[in-house]
């Protein structure tokens, strides 16, 4: 047998290996589900809503990350403020008519 | 709404025309026009699918994919042009994706593991003899492009160049491949075919 003729019945042959699904109901479900597709396409302002959604979502996220990073950022300036202040100026105590002066140590 | 007849009733001149003014129907908004199309080339373009992925659901959910994609973009469609080859092109290329995510997922997975099987076959009910059963294991057997187009030469019967346009390989390259199967195909089907004069 040559190698063309070996080809050609073979191609003959494996016409019995096209596909044939068990679950016949496939044919009936296949269309219903491709024209529920179909007829259920998004409009323009779904779609914009669909691009704008997670863009929208990303932008608070970040927004509330700032407003928390200047508020704590914000908190940490004042204490550190206070304790610079306390530093800078002598506090003086008067105890039974002797007075102590407290100062901070470099 | 577009009327469909009985495949019975028509020649292929009719189903050429009826199909061309079901494309037009659709393409000026008309999506109940789209059933004919889906009802004429479903069968065909699932097994195309399952041919290459070797899986029920994933064939279904492909022509599902094939023929949605198709309508989204039918606009671009030429007037006069078969939606045929259209249509089993687009399944092809996201069946084609399908086994290049399963790849890249396999390459992904610990060396040891086992080989993943191509797919259930169990979804293989038209194989009823030992015949098919043969030829079936032996082109699934072989490697990956050599299988698709091979499979697309001799249970699909398309030719060279619609495989070529189905794959995006050039009609040299399928008709390489080929080449390479039949050589493979005999070897592993010798016992059946050697035999035989006729």
């Amino acid at each position: 047998m040559t190698e063309d003729r070996f080809f050609d019945k073979l191609r003959e042959d494996c016409t019995q290996l096209r596909y044939e699904p068990r679950d016949g109901a496939l044919w009936a479900r296949l269309p219903g589900r491709i024209r529920d597709r179909i007829h259920n396409q998004p409009s323009v302002s779904q779609m914009l809503a669909r691009w704008f959604r997670p863009i929208t979502v990303a932008f608070a996220a970040l927004s509330i990350v700032a407003a928390l990073s200047v508020t704590w950022i914000e908190h940490i300036r004042e204490t550190a403020y206070a304790v610079e202040a306390m530093g800078s100026n002598s506090l003086e105590i008067t105890v039974d008519g002797d007075t102590f002066n407290l100062t901070a140590a470099e | 709404m577009f009327t469909v007849q009985s495949e019975v009733d028509r020649t292929p001149a009719d189903s050429d025309l009826i199909e061309q003014r079901a494309i037009a129907a659709v393409k000026t908004g008309d999506a109940d026009s789209y059933d004919y199309l889906v009802s004429k080339y479903m069968k065909r373009v699932v097994s195309i699918a399952w041919g290459i992925v070797r899986n029920a659901h994933d064939a279904e959910d492909l022509a599902q994919e094939a023929f949605v994609k198709a309508f989204q973009t039918i606009a671009r469609f030429k007037p006069g042009e078969p939606f045929g080859p259209w249509i089993y092109r687009i399944v092809t290329n996201l069946a084609l994706d399908v086994i290049k995510h399963r790849q890249r997922f396999r390459h992904e997975e610990v060396s040891d593991a086992l080989p993943a099987t191509r797919g259930d076959r169990a979804d293989l009910p038209a194989v009823t003899n030992e015949l098919g059963r043969r030829i079936d294991a032996a082109i699934e057997s072989l490697p990956e492009m050599q299988r698709i187009v091979a499979r697309l030469f001799l249970v699909e019967n398309f030719e060279h160049a619609e495989i070529a346009a189905m794959t995006s390989l050039s009609e040299g390259t399928v008709r390489s491949h080929l080449s390479l199967a039949r050589a493979k195909l005999r070897e592993r089907l010798a016992d059946l075919y050697e035999g035989s004069h006729d």
